[in-house]
């Protein structure tokens, strides 16, 4: 019976890999970041995905690198937190936009 | 009675409690809930305090910001995720006192990069003081209270280099460590990257 809570019962060569597609990923969204805010858009739709791409950031590093599933009670406990304050971020994000398109 | 299990690395560790993880791990995951709360208080505070400036009054922050050495800082964050994940995964304590050292020089680069950021903006003549004006304020209060995380992080790292630590012991920090990198990235969005025009 396995019990390693973190590790998986993967193997040690696709858990490597997981994790680099994980690292890559993440590089890649915030290059993405980057390129849409030089992007010669409306500005809501800027904050947009923005607001889009920080939950993908977040959520992989939950999902992936702290293996949020693993600990089921504890985490949920913390999930919710986490999830507050990134998507506070996200909600301000997208009130600013809003803000700004009525105004 | 307590229950063992041996790990795909090889290491004896504590059997996990009910629900999933271990003692440690659940204790760490409270801890960082509590914290995450922290830090949903100060960027709903950042954002109350520039919904409610005016457009004008709110100064562009990739006008007093740099973006470029801020982007560096957070890619040296993800890498430093990359690195404690693989020594939470090194198959023995020389391993994984490797990828710790990596964790940690990442870390001491972020640390870097946040002391001479600082540096700028409060040197030379358009300096930006931690009470010029409510953004600069807000500012130095989430990034200080960031950059104080990883610097108990960076703390830690230099205690578990000088240990013998297991593999659960690096899990549980590994926690803490990239709880650290996803505070930082609506830090990032928000205050670097949100564009006000």
């Amino acid at each position: 019976m396995t019990n390693d809570a973190f590790v998986d019962s993967q193997s040690p060569r696709s858990g490597i890999l997981r994790i680099a597609a994980t690292f890559c990923l993440l590089v890649v969204l915030t290059i993405a970041e980057l390129i849409v805010i030089g992007l010669d858009a409306e500005r809501a739709a800027r904050i947009t995905a923005l607001a889009g791409l920080l939950m993908a950031k977040v959520g992989a590093v939950l999902a992936f690198f702290m293996h949020a599933r693993a600990n089921r009670r504890a985490a949920w406990f913390a999930l919710v937190a986490i999830t507050f304050a990134a998507g506070a971020g996200v909600v301000l994000l997208l009130e600013t936009a809003y803000r700004v398109r009525v105004s | 009675m307590s229950q063992i299990a041996v790990d795909s690395t090889g290491d004896v560790r504590p059997a996990p409690a009910q629900g999933g993880g271990t003692v440690g791990a659940t204790g760490m995951w409270t801890f960082l809930a509590t914290d995450a709360m922290g830090f949903a208080g100060l960027l709903v505070a950042y954002g109350v305090l520039r919904v409610r400036a005016a457009v004008d009054a709110w100064p562009d922050p990739r006008g007093r910001l740099a973006l470029a050495p801020a982007a560096a800082m957070t890619f040296a964050l993800l890498a430093s995720s990359l690195t404690m994940t693989l020594a939470t995964r090194a198959g023995g304590l020389r391993a994984r006192r490797v990828w710790l050292l990596a964790t940690f020089a990442l870390g001491i680069a972020f640390l870097a990069g946040t002391a001479i950021e600082y540096g700028h903006l409060l040197g030379g003549a358009a300096s930006m003081g931690l009470s010029a004006n409510l953004f600069a304020s807000a500012f130095y209060v989430i990034t200080g209270f960031h950059a104080l995380h990883v610097l108990a992080g960076v703390i830690g790292m230099g205690f578990m280099l000088g240990a013998k630590v297991d593999s659960q012991a690096t899990e549980t920090f590994g926690l803490y460590w990239h709880f650290v990198d996803a505070m930082w990235m609506p830090i990032f969005s928000l205050i670097y990257l949100l564009p006000t025009r």
